[in-house]
């Protein structure tokens, strides 16, 4: 069977071993390795974020339960899709796996088709989140090569200040200013302001840019 | 000078010589003269010189007529003298005679003087006196009287210095004559009077003096006593007194001995009525005991005959006393139990009743109208004169044996009502124990479809697959299978089981409950315990209760905590299986130790507070204790035991 991604690997965690064994060979049958574990520190210590994948995740398991473990994910920066699936649908369970960004969360018996749908979105879905997360490090790394005071007028330039205004905040002249804008434009690789306000953005320096101004 | 009178007779005489009467009256006053002494003639002469009368002067007719006077005063003198003599001759005679009986007088005489000194003393007073008269007379009667009468005889003497009458003393005297009578006491020793001891055994000699004073013809007082020997009086006397004193002593003795034993008996008496009293209140006491008694009350002679029977044993058997006293106690034995010889009844009833005695046992008896009765009987032995006898206490436990099975009736109803609940609050967790095989089912299945649909499908590996899912379904099954049993049977029976396999059926209906909450369940079971003999249901609501409870307080415990809990089976001391359901829960404070097992209490805010005390009337109705050690902080551990098997058919 021919399937997108196929590097792509569905990792399950569940502490029944039928739930395991007969989710494995479902999966498997529809052409994508799995990589079963039983248990949630099981799963973080062989997890290997280079791959893209999704994670099956069991919401009751004895030791660490589905959403202490997707807690635990969140602290680690480890963003690989979740989708849950639980005995019964408790719903404070599922709110609480949705508000941290759960794909979904099925109750036990499932349907197979939403489950392979389900896992198809999740991978493609964490494949989008590592091309953004390069793309944001891409960005981040150009931010890192700015000085201070090109920091300072960027903020400065997102906050949506005209060249006049973050000259008088920064108490220097609009030609520097002028000066300022076109090295960040240059080392930000940026083709306009709007590329830039989007980088700005991605990387949250609008929200931050008070710190900046610091 | 006048001449004394015998001159002036002489003179006469010469006078007148030639008379011869005068010559003759002359010898006889010389005779006269000679025997009377000079003294009597000097007397006369002298009375004549003094008389004035001179003869000389007389004429002859005057000195015939005074002749002739003097001749017939002669011849009178002369008459008067043979009368003298003669008296004399008497005098003498009785004189001998006074003499002879002063002398031979039983009775002492004493005459003596004013100062006390013995003057003459016949001779019963010297053999009194003890002593010879010659040594006796001169010496004063004083020194022969004992110290202790010698006042008496000084102020007796005195009355007859004073006035002298006649008196009587009785004094003691030292005799040194020891011929002394020992009449005393001796032969009387029956008195308790030894010779010895006796105050009147002495040698002294008692003499009664009876005296009477008058003047000698020496003008001189002199005291005459007769003394009389009364020391046989005396002692019989003193015998008699120390006899009557001893006697007396010995009445008051036994008259004392007498009052004491009679104040001894009145007490003895009072004690007798007291406890007679007693005993009557008593007696009093027990027969209303006796025929108030809702049991029955038998006693039987060792030949198994009744002898006595209470009211209780009328309304229990239906017979009256009557029909009862006197017969065999195999009238209320059921004919089956009966035993028919009356020698081996007696054997029988020996070994039975001595065997049971102080123990309830159990038995059947058989009412007047031949139905039986369900009976607890205990005995006790006592014997009255040598002759034992058994009393029997019946009491009638028809009504108890209803109670007991409708009991037990309402104990399982409430098992089973409150199992429906405990089902209830189970219910989600078995509904995901059951989600677990569907789903499984439901995954395999999908796989097998695509596996086939796929290129290459390989059978064997369907196969497997399939395998799996007919394992699955075959786990939901069971599940379901446990879970109607649990709450279906109503009808209650007893099997032999092994407590650890109804320790896992009763887990795997509350395995759900345990992933959720972060409870590590751990089993330490010993294998090879001896069988129970149960109803396994009930033991497994047992045991899912006590797990719930544990469940539930280790829910209250931070998430960070290890919660555990575990389960335990073993042996015990006594040979039962105990089962033990341990966490390291909150534990329970001692207030609430006080009522967790009492119906309807509960500290939870859904619960209805019947588990534990179901459980444990389950227990129980097992023959087995539910128990549970807590301590707040650290953990419950809630244990119970059940008879095994072979103990269980024993009782």
């Amino acid at each position: 069977m021919e399937v997108n991604n196929p590097s792509a690997i569905v990792y399950l965690v569940d502490d029944e071993f039928a739930v395991r064994d007969s989710l494995t060979l479902l999966i498997e049958s529809t052409g994508r390795s799995v990589r079963s574990f039983e248990s949630a520190n099981d799963f973080l210590n062989n997890y290997n974020h280079e791959q893209p994948g999704c994670l099956i995740l069991d919401v009751r398991m004895s030791s660490m339960s589905g959403l202490e473990l997707q807690e635990e994910l969140s602290k680690r920066e480890i963003n690989i899709p979740i989708i849950f699936i639980s005995g019964h649908a408790d719903i404070s369970d599922s709110a609480k796996a949705f508000r941290a960004g759960a794909v979904d969360f099925l109750e036990k018996p499932f349907d197979d088709e939403i489950l392979l749908n389900r896992i198809e979105e999740a991978i493609q879905k964490d494949i989008e989140i590592e091309e953004q997360l390069i793309k944001k490090r891409q960005i981040q790394k150009r931010l890192d090569h700015l000085t201070v005071r090109e920091k300072e007028v960027l903020s400065l330039i997102v906050s949506s200040y005209s060249n006049k205004e973050a000259a008088a905040v920064l108490n220097i002249s609009n030609r520097t200013i002028d000066v300022h804008r076109a090295h960040i434009m240059e080392k930000m690789q940026a083709a306009n302001l709007a590329e830039l306000m989007m980088m700005a953005m991605q990387c949250e320096i609008v929200q931050h840019g008070s710190e900046l101004v610091d | 000078m006048i001449p004394n009178p015998t001159e002036r007779i002489i003179v006469m005489g010469k006078q007148t010589s030639d008379n011869k009467d005068i010559e003759m009256l002359r010898k006889k006053v010389e005779t006269l003269l000679n025997e009377h002494g000079n003294d009597i003639r000097k007397k006369a002469t002298k009375m004549l010189s003094q008389s004035g009368t001179d003869i000389s002067r007389l004429s002859s007719a005057d000195i015939q007529n005074l002749l002739f006077e003097f001749q017939c005063y002669q011849i009178e003198l002369e008459l008067q003298n043979e009368d003298l003599n003669r008296t004399y001759q008497e005098l003498s005679a009785s004189r001998d005679e006074y003499e002879q009986l002063y002398n031979l007088s039983p009775v002492g005489y004493l005459t003596l003087n004013k100062e006390g000194i013995i003057q003459k003393i016949n001779v019963a007073a010297t053999h009194l006196l003890g002593n010879s008269k010659e040594k006796l007379i001169g010496k004063k009667l004083k020194e022969l009287i004992l110290p202790i009468d010698q006042d008496n005889y000084n102020s007796f003497i005195k009355v007859f210095l004073t006035a002298p009458t006649d008196q009587t003393l009785i004094i003691k005297l030292n005799s040194i004559n020891t011929k002394s009578t020992h009449l005393n006491c001796q032969g009387f020793d029956l008195c308790g009077c030894s010779t010895q001891d006796c105050n009147h055994n002495n040698t002294s000699v008692y003499v009664e003096c009876r005296g009477i004073a008058n003047y000698n013809d020496k003008n001189d007082l002199q005291i005459c006593l007769t003394i009389n020997d009364i020391t046989e009086r005396k002692q019989v006397q003193e015998t008699i007194l120390c006899l009557n004193e001893k006697l007396e002593n010995k009445i008051l003795k036994q008259t004392s001995e007498l009052i004491e034993s009679n104040l001894n008996l009145k007490k003895k008496i009072e004690e007798l009525k007291y406890s007679k009293h007693q005993l009557l209140e008593r007696e009093a006491k027990l027969n209303s005991i006796f025929n108030a008694s809702i049991e029955g009350i038998i006693t039987i002679n060792t030949s198994g005959n009744i002898v006595s029977v209470n009211a209780a044993v009328e309304t229990i058997f239906g017979y009256t006393q009557e029909e009862l006293i006197g017969y065999s106690i195999n009238k209320l034995i059921p004919l089956s139990l009966r035993q028919k010889n009356r020698h081996y009844l007696k054997g029988y009833l020996q070994t039975y009743m001595l065997k049971n005695i102080g123990q309830i046992k159990e038995v059947e008896g058989m009412r007047k109208d031949g139905s039986s009765v369900p009976l607890d009987l205990s005995i006790a032995e006592f014997s009255i004169d040598g002759t034992s006898y058994f009393t029997g206490i019946v009491r009638d436990v028809s009504l108890r044996k209803h109670q007991e099975l409708q009991d037990k009736e309402h104990l399982d109803e409430l098992a089973h009502v409150t199992r429906l609940g405990l089902m209830g609050e189970m219910a989600s967790g078995i509904a995901h124990e059951v989600n677990q095989p569907l789903t499984s089912i439901a995954n395999y299945t999908q796989a097998c479809l695509n596996f086939i649909q796929g290129e290459n499908p390989d059978p064997k590996q369907i196969s497997e697959i399939l395998f799996k899912t007919h394992q699955q379904a075959l786990r939901a099954g069971q599940i379901i299978h446990r879970m109607r049993d649990f709450v279906k049977s109503k009808k209650i029976y007893r099997t032999t089981a092994d407590i650890n396999t109804l320790i896992h059926d009763a887990i795997s209906l509350c395995a759900a409950e345990f992933k959720p909450n972060h409870i590590r369940l751990k089993f330490e079971l010993t294998k090879n315990l001896p069988a129970v003999y149960v109803d396994n249901v009930q033991i497994e609501q047992i045991i899912i209760n006590l797990i719930k409870n544990s469940i539930d307080a280790l829910k209250t415990l931070p998430q960070k905590t290890q919660r555990q809990l575990a389960i335990q089976t073993r042996l015990n001391n006594d040979n039962d299986i105990e089962i033990r359901i341990k966490d390291n829960g909150p534990g329970i404070d001692e207030a609430q130790q006080q009522k967790i097992l009492t119906p309807f209490y509960t500290t939870k805010s859904d619960g209805m507070g019947m588990g534990l005390s179901i459980s444990r009337s389950l227990v129980e109705a097992h023959d087995g204790v539910l128990h549970f050690n807590s301590k707040p902080g650290k953990g419950t551990t809630f244990y119970f035991t059940l008879p095994t098997r072979r103990k269980s058919n024993g009782s």
